[in-house]
């Protein structure tokens, strides 16, 4: 598992306010960029969402686990869940071409997901191990600027 | 109305239910200012997608405004900017009420 800060909670509903409130921590100590920080805040609200619908109820759960890491330019978030197998970038995204009676809101949380990260990996482990990655793009004029737009030597 | 904060699974409900109230209490024409608005996750815009079926239905009339850049982004990828009518402010807005009355 990947180091850095972790934080654990068992799949409930206020499993999703938990992890929210580690994240603003982990974006403070991080001073991460506003642009970064509100992509990981929806796709995180996205994913643990998921994982709470998708537990049952009823059944005993050893919770969830989240990792947060950050490793110079790429924030990496690992997410860890007790549930049954499953995959959900297997989900097709939703037609987002549909007229306004046809569409439903099911589905569109995972596609922000893959929209709003640079990447969205799935493993099954014993447990299901989403893990999620953001570039973080500093301007022209920020210090030790994108590699993009500053492709010279660097020593 | 005027929500501020984060639309996402916490607090999506209440905006819901304040969205419900306004609609019981006989509003046809609503103006949703973003403004305030940090960003919105997908329980958000299920809301925001109830509410324009059900405007729809009863023939009233819903505009979106003053969407921050996570806000415009989330609607963008998300495929709702054709589903509703969004005007950049307030004033705007309300000028789509005025032009049919």
């Amino acid at each position: 598992m990947p180091a850095g800060r972790h934080t654990h909670v068992s799949p409930a509903a206020p499993a999703v306010g938990q992890v929210a409130g580690a994240l603003d921590a982990f974006c403070a100590a991080e001073r991460l960029p506003e642009d970064v920080a509100w992509r990981l805040r929806v796709a995180l609200d996205e994913i643990v969402a998921n994982i709470v619908a998708y537990s049952g109820p009823g059944e005993a759960r050893s919770g969830l686990d989240v990792w947060f890491r950050r490793d110079g330019g790429l924030v990496e978030i690992t997410v860890a869940d007790d549930g049954p197998a499953f995959d959900p970038l297997e989900r097709p995204d939703p037609d987002v071409t549909l007229p306004l009676e046809a569409r439903q809101p099911g589905g569109l949380g995972i596609a922000l997901v893959k929209s709003l990260m640079d990447e969205v990996h799935y493993e099954r482990t014993t447990r299901n191990v989403l893990t999620i990655r953001k570039r973080i793009e500093t301007g022209p004029e920020g210090a030790g600027a994108g590699a993009d737009e500053h492709p010279t030597n660097q020593s | 109305m005027t929500p501020s904060g984060r639309i996402d699974t916490t607090t999506s409900g209440a905006v819901e239910e304040a969205i419900r109230r306004a609609v019981e209490a006989g509003a046809r024409d609503l103006v949703v200012d973003f403004a305030g608005v940090e960003y919105i996750s997908s329980a958000g815009l299920r809301v925001f997608l109830l509410l324009a079926k059900q405007m729809r239905d009863l023939q009233g009339r819903l505009v979106l405004c003053g969407m921050p850049e996570p806000v415009r982004q989330v609607f963008h990828l998300a495929g709702f900017m054709p589903l509703f009518r969004v005007e950049r402010s307030q004033e705007a807005a309300l000028a789509r009420f005025a032009t049919r009355t």
